[in-house]
């Protein structure tokens, strides 16, 4: 019995040696192995897909200064190995993800969340540590059969249903495994080292470092949300914290920089938060757009789309306040953009519902006038003829 | 021989479990209180939970009615229904419902307009989306509301071809919709 249990731990020592022996590509004898370019194929080809699905948000500028603070990171002899790129998914969830290749995805909901260029080079050092450390193939070495856990973990995933289950179809299996679930504790635990060491070289505040996901937390918390992504979940948050604030107090974090550029990151990142909040109204998650609508509104406060946006959460959300709310938000809209179609629109059938048909009438055919090819022309002209019909 | 006569009472059993049954003429589903004209030729799925018919296979084309409660439950976002709301507005959750399905891409509203099925006033949207296949669909999905119901009767198919091939058969088949209870 003895011997067996010995050998069971040899054959389990050997395999753990073989699924960590894989040296950081800045290591001297970094080499690419066989295993490692096939999920590197894998990665372009399930990244083909998303690039092409509609779901990438199209900013290059913000896209580009993402760029720029990860590029900042790193050393350049990284790049020559890694072609580290940074990516944006319009959604409205809590998220980022690397693929084995360097290609990271993060959502416009956590970009939204951010409060300044040191919390969002956290999440970036982070996700690029996963890269450059080779996790993906760590994880995938340590699994026997890596091809039937594929299959097993996108069909396991498939059947949750809702958010995730159809997100899986989307981002392939590495993709959806660096969404969901993340690596081992060891491995995300590595990435939160070394992302914070990246960091603090940078210049930036690494104090900043659990902000971004203590304030993630807090969100979460007091609106009662559960998501299905890693950085949406409070396991995960709960463990980022702990390893950024054990790694403040070992490290003498006084002798690094205390950049943050919170104005700058706002400043780049403002037309986000809005769109973002779009978003999270489709969603039906008003507290949060509401929250985001007026912090883009602090950056930009004459901007009548978000008061119109903001119209919409307290629209959409359907309080007892909330319609003399929406109304006052569609009116100043308006009263910054005369030509605001959307928000005659809605004002219109805020006074339709409410009976009151002249300026029901009034608003929808100022509507019809601002946007004559509107896919819902029929159903407004419906409402005037029914306005016209009662009088 | 002898073989074949074992085999064959095999057959029948699985012949009795088909999912799928044919359907065609005046079809009255008690259960959820309406009634409708389902098109010669086409195959019901066998579940009484909603009405399922294709006649090509439900990939090519498909005709779905359901009923659902008012306090529907969307899989994609958080938004409810309430029987205040305006055709157009519950119009306006549904499209919020299916451009948040991740396998819904490239989701685009073609038209979306008035609907009225005998006293009951909905919405008639025409959009467009690729599935995760990448393959183009076009979808009608009509809707209204009741006190009590949400009743939505869709048609689905592939936006070459197909689409156009049976959007007579869904026109019939709305038109001959009627709620019974």
């Amino acid at each position: 019995m003895k011997t067996i249990s010995f050998c069971l731990i040899f054959l389990l020592l050997l395999t753990a040696c073989a699924a960590t022996d894989l040296k950081p590509v800045t290591d001297e004898t970094f080499a690419f192995r066989e295993d490692e370019k096939r999920l590197w194929l894998r990665s372009q080809e399930e990244q083909a897909f998303l690039n092409q699905s509609g779901l990438l948000y199209d900013d290059p500028q913000v896209e580009a200064y993402l760029n720029q603070i990860a590029t900042q990171l790193q050393p350049p002899e990284v790049y020559r190995h890694i072609p580290i790129k940074v990516r944006i998914l319009r959604d409205a969830y809590l998220n980022a993800f690397a693929y084995p290749n360097g290609v990271i995805y993060v959502h416009t909901g956590i970009i939204a969340r951010a409060e300044n260029e040191a919390q969002m080079a956290t999440l970036l050092a982070h996700e690029m540590t996963h890269c450059t450390h080779r996790h993906a193939a760590k994880n995938f070495r340590a699994v026997k059969n890596n091809t039937a856990f594929l299959a097993a973990f996108q069909t396991t995933v498939g059947g949750i249903g809702g958010g995730i289950g159809s997100l899986a179809n989307v981002l392939g299996s590495l993709g959806t495994i660096a969404a969901t679930t993340g690596y081992s504790r060891e491995l995300e635990t590595e990435a939160d080292m070394v992302g914070f060491r990246l960091i603090a070289n940078a210049g930036y505040d690494p104090r900043e470092a659990p902000k971004l996901f203590v304030h993630l937390k807090e969100e979460l918390s007091e609106e009662n949300i559960k998501e299905p992504y890693f950085f949406g979940s409070h396991p995960q948050l709960d463990a980022r914290i702990a390893n950024y604030e054990a790694l403040i107090d070992n490290d003498r974090f006084e002798t690094f920089g205390d950049t943050k550029n919170a104005a700058i990151f706002q400043e780049k990142i403002k037309r986000v938060i809005l769109d973002n909040a779009v978003l999270d109204i489709k969603l039906g998650r008003f507290e949060h757009a509401q929250r985001g609508i007026e912090k883009y509104l602090a950056l930009v406060p004459e901007d009548a789309a978000a008061y119109f946006y903001l119209g919409e959460a307290f629209n959409q959300r359907g309080g007892d306040e909330d319609i003399q709310h929406s109304i006052r938000n569609y009116e100043k809209s308006i009263a910054l953009d005369p030509a605001s179609a959307q928000a005659y629109r809605k004002l219109g059938l805020a006074y339709y519902k409410n009976g009151e048909n002249f300026q029901a009438s009034k608003y929808l055919r100022k509507y019809l006038t601002y946007s004559p090819q509107a896919a819902d022309r029929k159903f407004i002209e419906y409402y005037l003829e029914q306005i016209d019909t009662s009088k | 021989m002898r073989r074949i006569l074992m085999i064959l009472p095999l057959f029948f059993i699985i012949g009795c479990m088909t999912p799928w049954s044919q359907v065609g003429g005046p079809y009255h589903d008690t259960q959820y209180g309406y009634a409708v004209d389902l098109p010669l030729g086409w195959s019901k799925l066998n579940t009484d939970k909603y009405l399922f018919i294709t006649r090509d296979g439900g990939m090519l084309q498909n005709i779905f009615i359901e009923r659902m409660g008012t306090d529907v439950v969307f899989s994609h976002t958080k938004k409810k229904l309430n029987k205040s709301m305006l055709p157009m507005e519950v119009a306006e959750v549904i499209i919020d419902n299916i451009s948040s399905d991740k396998t819904v891409l490239n989701f685009q509203v073609l038209e979306n307009n008035p609907l009225i099925l005998g006293a009951d006033h909905g919405f008639k949207i025409l959009f467009t989306y690729n599935n995760a296949d990448d393959l183009k669909f076009k979808s009608i999905y009509c809707g209204f509301l009741t006190d009590e119901w949400f009743y939505t009767i869709r048609y689905t198919a592939p936006e070459r071809h197909y689409f156009r091939k049976d959007i007579d058969e869904f026109e019939r088949v709305l038109g001959s919709f009627k709620r019974t209870s």
